[in-house]
């Protein structure tokens, strides 16, 4: 039967060109779509390894030079803004960071250690901003005083950043150069930290310490601070004034970390959720248009169908071989798609989604893609069956 | 006014070929209503659409009205078509979704004839064959003598000099289409029109001026 | 005649309604698509208020600065500006001013999260903002530092409910404005015209910026044409040619343009090393874009399209004995085709008027608004009779080519 089916493709292979591509090209749509809303589902549920909510960003404007060293009047007060943060009653915890979780600036780069090229992001913190974000040691420490004589950079690595450069989780005291000036040294280990939240790509954490005296690292524009629970809304005025007070010259802006994350997950997933909307929307149209054109393909071999009758298939052997025939040039484009999407782990696409979501992806959109089809086919098969042989025969 | 000379028609599938016409010499005279007879497969409606220039011959002469065909691109013949040929076939081939009145006037429109007059002159090509009272109506709301009856109205609103026909009793009971046969008759009569018609009822055959018969490709009598 | 086959088009799609159906869905959807697409794409490029005299204005908002181990590329600084863009020839005014920089202020005792852009007197005179009351700072102003503020009318609301703003005091950034204007809200999109709060650069904290290269500040520069944009862009770069490097170890190579609203989106899409291709670049990136988009409802409409017409086989052949030519034909079809598309360029208009309105509802892009207005109504018939065209010529081309004998017997193309 398939034999046959087979001839019976190949010999209409003009008009079920023009099918396939359309399968085709919806096969891939629907991968994409499909791996992306697993991505966005799995991601959301996994743990951020950090805590948002009671937190407060104040970012600072000041003025210097991308890559000078901040000067000495800077950092004293900064130190003296966390000084009079910290005094504060209703403030639990201060810390410096420069592209805090939910931010829309990152610092990311690839560097080439033990013979390996590892894409890391960076963020430069302060001995304070564990305690703020609530970040979970898993083995080492956090940076403290005891670095003020450190040899090297110290930097701590969250578990995924370890296993990236190291292949290991028991990297304590372990180097590597980050450039050809610097070399730095792992002083902890942290439990992934996924600095984008709910939308993070798979990534590679790396936080390395500002020295209080300006030293090494660049001093971050933003002061994080972690307040005691219930703390209300309108400390916020008397923060800044306060702040304010002890630097006069600078800027601020205060935003809480649950607003910037709201307003952050909202413009990286509406492109996201646009652009599945629209793919579906392509989708219902390729399965409308399938489905008029199979009814077509019906009513046009209606003597063909007579005669199958007439030879003896049964309506549902009819609609058996309609379906079997659609399924057929699923098939096929199916294999040409799978054949394109099995290249992308070559291309690098795993920086973009997990294996899992790949795989689940893949085969979400196999069987959408089938179902689509079959569902496209039972219809016109239908019809098709319940013609009777001598009318099928006599139409015109 | 048709004039076929050594005419071949040959079929080329994959593998096979066949020979649908040999050799096939034809005159007919202006005025002249020809009858082409021969059973089924034996090529008749081929013979047909080589003159109707539907259909291209292997090889030989092929000339209509004086002038030979076989060099004429695609807007000549359909030109020529248009102007010198009118069809009626077996089936009728209306387009069902055009009403009669807009079904006539399908060989006007490219013609580029304007609206009022091209109405004026499907609406009297319809009452020449009886049925002006269904102007509005779509095909599939007449019977099958009043569906013939509009293809040959639309066969004959341009005033063609040649009119084919294919089998137009074909589908018809006997009592219709002697309504038809009288009709052709009349249009050949009266204005002078070049008939030429494939039939397989010896009947209908009986009352042209002449029977063409045809036997697997090849011409007869 | 076209008449005509405009009558049959309608004829056809009135008794083919499943048919007719699935393709009004396909390219209403598609139109739908493509028409929020140029919609925004207009409304970030096309010159309105207030930067209506774009089209006559180049604009500094990136620096490169480029070594041997890294490069970098940010906003420039005042002082790079004051001395590279200003004094250019051939420039009838020129402005500088700070990038619209996102800060809270707190009025009687609630947050509110605004936008702070420090600027020049020329600032309002290159912009034409309509001022719905008061009016704008001047040079002045901004020399003698005087603390005075331009807000928007949407500020206006969340501030003051909507009365009278004039000479009302704001508090922000630890600094107090008195307001002497209030315009329009514009929408983020907008590089130069953006912002909530205007106040003079003079207002600045301090005058550590005066000599730094980069920084948070850009400059527009207003060209009598735009014949002499090329004259301008000559002479800034052989002033960059000369440029003084502070740091040389780190830094030896500078890269800044001149550039149009859509250069500038192509040069920080893009990056600096393309140079003159960018504005290619970009449109080929947005065509290429477009035409995949648009791939599968092609396709899809195509086999449809091939699907009605092997339905009307017959009425081909009968048109062909009746003398229609081949290309007759294909003007018959395509113009069907058209009339359908057009239909649904329709269906798809209202449905991307709608659709418009949502995405300005979400805010997602903040204050834009997403006006209808005729040129993009124009691009709309425009996209729907290239589309119909498209999708119509190659069936149609496959049905004409078919023997008039074949079309009859209800042949295969």
């Amino acid at each position: 039967m398939i034999r046959h089916l087979l001839k019976l493709v190949w010999n209409r292979k003009r008009a079920n060109a023009l099918i396939v591509a359309e399968i085709f090209i919806s096969f891939l749509v629907v991968f994409a779509v499909l791996t992306g809303a697993v991505t966005l589902i799995t991601g959301w549920r996994q743990p951020l390894g950090f805590s948002y909510g009671d937190v407060w960003d104040v970012r600072m404007e000041f003025d210097f030079d991308a890559n000078e060293k901040a000067p000495p009047e800077l950092l004293a007060t900064v130190a003296r803004m966390l000084d009079e943060a910290r005094g504060l009653p209703q403030v639990a915890a201060a810390g410096i960071s420069t592209t805090p979780a939910y931010s829309f600036s990152t610092s990311e780069g690839t560097r080439g250690i033990n013979g390996r090229e590892v894409t890391m992001l960076f963020d430069d913190v302060d001995d304070g901003f564990a305690e703020v974000m609530k970040l979970q040691v898993l083995s080492g420490r956090w940076f403290s005083k005891e670095d003020d004589a450190a040899q090297y950079r110290p930097v701590v690595l969250d578990r995924n950043a370890a296993e990236a450069i190291y292949g290991s989780t028991d990297v304590i005291g372990r180097t590597f150069e980050e450039n050809e000036e610097t070399t730095c040294k792992v002083v902890g280990v942290v439990a992934p930290y996924r600095k984008d939240g709910e939308a993070s790509l798979p990534m590679n954490m790396v936080f390395r310490r500002i020295a209080p005296d300006g030293s090494y690292g660049r001093l971050g524009n933003h002061i994080l601070l972690r307040l005691h629970p219930g703390t209300p809304a309108d400390f916020e005025p008397e923060l800044v004034a306060r702040l304010q007070k002890v630097a006069p010259a600078m800027s601020f802006r205060v935003r809480h970390m649950d607003q910037m994350r709201g307003n952050f997950l909202r413009t990286r997933f509406s492109p996201i959720v646009l652009g599945g909307v629209v793919g579906m929307f392509l989708i219902a149209m390729v399965t409308l248009g399938l489905t008029g054109v199979l009814w077509q393909t019906v009513t046009r071999r209606t003597r063909e169908i007579g005669l199958r009758r007439a030879l003896g298939a049964s309506g549902i052997g009819v609609r058996r071989q309609i379906l079997l025939e659609v399924a057929l040039l699923a098939t096929i484009a199916l294999v040409a798609g799978s054949a394109i999407i099995l290249q992308l782990p070559i291309l690098g696409v795993f920086t973009l989604v997990t294996p899992a979501a790949f795989v689940t992806g893949f085969a979400a959109a196999l069987a959408t893609i089938y179902a689509l089809t079959v569902v496209c086919g039972l219809y016109p098969s239908w019809l098709a069956s319940r013609l009777e042989p001598a009318d099928a025969l006599r139409y015109e | 006014m048709i004039s076929l000379q050594n005419i071949n028609k040959t079929y080329r599938t994959d593998r096979v070929e066949t020979l649908a016409l040999q050799n096939i010499n034809l005159d007919v005279a202006p005025g002249e209503f020809v009858s082409i007879m021969g059973p089924s497969g034996c090529g008749k409606s081929t013979l047909l659409n080589l003159i109707g220039l539907l259909d291209a011959p292997s090889d030989g002469k092929l000339a209509l009205d004086g002038s030979e065909v076989q060099k004429w691109n695609d807007t000549k013949l359909a030109s020529f078509r248009n102007e010198k040929l009118g069809f009626v076939f077996q089936s009728f081939h209306l387009v069902p979704d055009l009403k009669v009145i807009d079904n006539v006037e399908i060989p006007l429109l490219y013609r580029r004839t304007n609206g009022t007059p091209r109405q004026t002159l499907a609406r009297n090509a319809l009452d020449r064959v009886g049925l002006a009272s269904r102007v509005h109506h779509f095909p599939t709301q007449l019977s099958g003598g009043q569906q013939q009856r509009v293809a040959i109205a639309r066969a004959i609103v341009g005033r063609p000099r040649i009119l084919l026909a294919d089998e137009p009793t074909g589908n018809l009971d006997s009592a219709m289409g002697e309504e038809i046969m009288d009709i052709l008759h009349d249009l050949n009569r009266k204005d002078g029109t070049t008939i030429v018609m494939v039939t397989h009822d010896e009947r209908f055959a009986r009352r042209t001026d002449r029977i063409v018969r045809l036997f697997d490709g090849r011409q007869v009598a | 005649m076209l008449a005509n086959y405009i009558k049959t088009a309608l004829k056809v799609l009135r008794r083919r309604k499943f048919f007719t159906f699935i393709s009004l869905f396909g390219i209403s959807f598609t139109l739908v698509v493509l028409m929020v697409a140029v919609a925004m794409l207009d409304n970030v490029f096309s010159p309105r208020q207030p930067e209506s005299r774009f089209d006559h204005v180049l604009g500094v908002h990136t620096v490169g600065l480029y070594g041997p181990h890294f490069g970098m590329t940010t906003n420039p600084g005042y002082g790079f500006i004051n001395q590279y863009v200003r004094g250019l020839k051939d420039v009838e005014n020129m402005s500088l001013f700070t990038t619209s920089s996102p800060l809270t202020m707190y009025h009687e005792g609630r947050k509110i999260d605004t936008h702070l852009r420090r600027t020049d007197g020329a600032y309002w005179q290159i912009l034409d903002f309509k001022f719905l009351e008061g009016g704008p700072f001047t040079e002045e102003d901004n020399r003698n530092a005087n603390f005075v503020a331009v807000i928007t009318d949407e500020m206006r609301r969340t501030l003051f409910n909507g009365q009278s703003a004039l000479g009302r005091t704001i508090e922000l950034d630890g600094q107090r404005f008195r307001v002497i204007g209030v315009v329009p809200a514009v929408a983020i999109t907008r590089n130069v015209g953006f912002s909530e709060v205007w106040a003079p650069v003079g207002t600045l904290k301090t005058r550590e910026h005066e000599k730094r290269m980069i920084g948070d500040f850009g400059a527009i520069v207003l060209a009598r044409s735009p014949r002499d944009f090329a004259a301008i862009r000559r002479e800034f770069k052989e002033r960059l040619a000369n440029f003084v490097f502070e740091d040389p170890k780190n830094f030896d190579r500078v890269e800044a343009g001149l550039d149009t609203p859509f250069e500038l989106v192509a040069r920080n899409m893009i990056g600096n090393q393309y140079q003159g291709n960018r504005v290619l670049v970009l449109q080929a990136i947005l065509v290429l874009m477009a035409l995949l988009f648009v791939t599968l409802p092609t396709m899809n409409l195509v086999s449809i399209n091939l699907s009605r017409i092997l339905e009307r086989a017959s009425e081909i052949g009968v048109r062909k004995a009746f003398g229609a030519s081949s290309v007759t034909l294909i003007g018959q079809f395509v113009v069907e085709n058209v009339v359908l598309t057009l239909i649904g360029g329709a269906i798809g208009f209202v449905l991307s008027v709608l659709a418009l309105s949502a995405v300005a509802r979400l805010e997602i892009v903040p204050f834009a608004v997403f006006d209808v207005n005729l040129r993009i109504f124009g691009y709309g018939v425009l996209l729907s009779a290239a589309f119909g065209i498209i999708s119509g010529v190659y069936p149609a081309w496959r049905m004409s080519r078919m023997q008039p004998v074949n079309a009859l017997r209800g042949g295969v193309l």
